[in-house]
């Protein structure tokens, strides 16, 4: 009998630390509009890194949007009260994303459409151009010129997709290399490219990241440096970097970079900015968020958040691009030879 | 093929087992294959205040060394976790699993009576885990380690002198154990996503160890629940019932972790 009760006090022992779990694990917070609403508010306020410099005042923007959310409101109704706070925020980089929509800030809507890429095609590459995924290129100007055109970075650029047609295109007198209406995508293969286009080690920007939820809070800087490989094909003749107001993001980067080298020329319209590098995030109905965590700074100690400027200003003719000509590329020839 | 290779390591035993005198003083060794399978849950509130639930399988392996006074052990295990929540959608995580550890313990009293044994030491045991979960954008992985010092405390209830009618006469009685383990943290220290919870790649570089903090404290807690039957030629087969409960310390980035696993082992005596 008395194995029995020694036998059941270890397994009482047991079950009682093993159920208890409930005592350790907090609650999940409520699933509903209110709650929501709060969570989103706060996770912005504490990490969000350009409320100064966008002269936005978080507070007021939580006296505005609280009376308008209510619990029992439908999810379609909670998601666009959420949509309209985070775009006071004016920012590409601020999402919203449940399962029947995704919200966003259309920075490329601030200012004109500065491409044609039909124009493009049938203008000024040739029939058999290249594909070096995700880099189309040809020459231009009687093949005194290389063009390189990149729409996005959101496929990763290999050291062996940047040197074929630097390799390629080594005769020329100059390159272009066009992420007009580039969203942009992965950041190292902006340095893989830029690398490559660079004459010596070369700092580029400071980044600060948030590192505590006070609204200066950063930890940094980090610095950035582009320097040229000490193997493979390089280029160091003149650049011209042709953008517009769809260059965003890690196309951003590259502009900001651009600044940087002697031998690059920014051609079109201001970037879209996008220099805050974005996380994640999940609010407790489910629904995924991010928002821009760092600031980037110039080597002048510029932020170029809301764009960096071009060095030349030139803004796509419609008349012109009716006749096939696209002046933000004649420009370019123009300035390399 | 599995159970031909179970057969033989049970049955056919490893060969010194046999070769032992019953006046040999008996210090036995074990090497233990195991399969570990449970519920798990998590938190990880530097992205999500939503609990996801899920399962693990891992596998590992173990040795042992049971001496008079003191018993230590090493293990190690590794395998892969898979989580969700569901809220308007199904929200899926994924995970890779190390854990590792061992013990270093001695016995402190014995009822001959009861057959209860108490031991008492100190385990180790550590936890890291590689997550993903992309819906959360470029904070989709997670990499953490959580390791613990533990007060190692366990109640055994051998069996290996109980003779019931059952046992045929003259057959060498059959031993049994059963052990209760609570583990009781001394110490423990925690790896952990930073503020910014992503991975710092502004210079175009990811720096994973940049984004990183370590921090002491937090709360750990682990029962293990063991069942042990020896085979005549001193293998045994082991079941493990094991609840472990970990959370780091308070903060913006604290990590709630509970797993209720089962064990089994196959455990094969060196000598």
């Amino acid at each position: 009998m008395m194995r029995f009760h020694s036998f059941l006090l270890l397994i009482l022992l047991s079950a009682c630390l093993m159920t208890c779990e409930e005592a350790f694990l907090e609650e999940e917070l409520a699933n509903n509009a209110r709650t929501n609403f709060e969570y989103l508010w706060q996770q912005c306020d504490e990490k969000y890194a350009f409320f100064d410099y966008k002269n936005v005042d978080w507070d007021s923007v939580y006296t505005e949007y609280s009376p308008r959310v209510a619990n029992g409101m439908s999810a379609d109704s909670l998601f666009r009260v959420l949509w309209d706070m985070m775009n006071e925020l004016r920012d590409g980089h601020v999402n919203l994303i449940s399962p029947f929509n995704v919200s966003r800030f259309d920075v490329d809507l601030l200012g004109p459409d500065n491409i044609d890429f039909r124009v493009i095609r049938e203008n000024y590459l040739s029939d058999r151009y290249y594909t070096t995924t995700p880099i189309i290129h040809d020459v231009l100007a009687d093949g005194q010129v290389g063009y390189l055109r990149i729409a996005s970075f959101g496929t990763t650029v290999s050291e062996g997709d940047i040197q074929f047609p630097l390799a390629l295109y080594r005769n020329t007198r100059g390159l272009i290399i066009d992420i007009r209406g580039n969203g942009g995508g992965s950041l190292s293969s902006v340095f893989t490219i830029m690398n490559r286009l660079a004459q010596e080690r070369t700092k580029v920007y400071d980044s600060f990241i948030k590192s505590g939820p006070g609204r200066e809070e950063f930890e940094g800087p980090q610095e950035a440096f582009v320097e040229p490989p000490e193997r493979g094909q390089t280029y160091i003749k003149p650049v011209m970097v042709l953008i517009d107001r769809g260059t965003y993001s890690a196309a951003s980067f590259m502009a900001l970079i651009a600044r940087e080298l002697p031998q690059m020329t920014l051609i079109g319209d201001t970037t879209g900015g996008g220099l805050g590098i974005p996380n994640g995030g999940q609010l407790p109905n489910g629904w995924t968020y991010r928002l821009s965590i760092s600031r980037t700074i110039s080597t002048d100690g510029e932020n170029f958040e809301n764009g960096v400027p071009p060095d030349i200003r030139v803004i796509l003719d419609r008349d012109l691009s009716e006749q096939g000509i696209d002046n933000v590329i004649e420009r370019a020839i123009a300035e390399i030879l | 093929m599995i159970r031909y290779i179970f057969c033989i390591i049970l049955l056919a035993g490893v060969y010194p087992a046999f070769s032992q005198t019953p006046d040999e003083p008996v210090h036995p060794e074990y090497l233990e294959i195991t399969a570990t399978a449970g519920l798990s849950s998590f938190r990880d509130v530097g992205v999500s205040p939503i609990i996801y639930n899920g399962f693990l399988i891992m596998g590992g392996v173990r040795y042992t060394y049971e001496g008079t006074r003191w018993q230590h052990s090493i293990e190690f295990d590794g395998g892969v976790g898979f989580y969700e929540a569901t809220r308007f959608a199904v929200y899926k995580s994924t995970s890779i699993n190390f854990a590792y550890g061992g013990f270093s313990r001695r016995q402190f009293w014995e009822s001959g009576r009861l057959n209860l044994r108490y031991y008492g030491g100190v385990r180790f045991h550590g936890l890291t885990n590689v997550r993903s979960n992309p819906s959360l954008l470029n904070a989709s992985n997670a990499v953490e380690s959580i390791n613990t010092l533990f007060l190692h405390n366990s109640l055994a209830w051998d069996l290996r002198f109980r003779k019931t009618d059952l046992t045929k006469a003259g057959a060498k009685p059959s031993r049994h154990e059963l052990a209760f383990e609570l583990n009781l943290p001394i110490v423990t220290t925690s790896w952990l996503p930073d503020y910014p919870y992503i991975t710092d790649f502004t210079d175009g570089e990811p720096n994973s160890t940049k984004s990183h903090e370590f921090y002491w404290g937090g709360l750990r807690l682990q029962t293990r629940l063991t069942y042990r039957y020896f085979l005549p030629n001193g293998n045994a087969l082991r079941f493990t019932y094991w609840w472990d409960y970990t959370r780091t310390p308070e903060g913006f980035n604290q990590l709630d972790f509970i797993n209720h696993t089962l064990q089994f082992g196959l455990v094969m005596r060196l000598n």
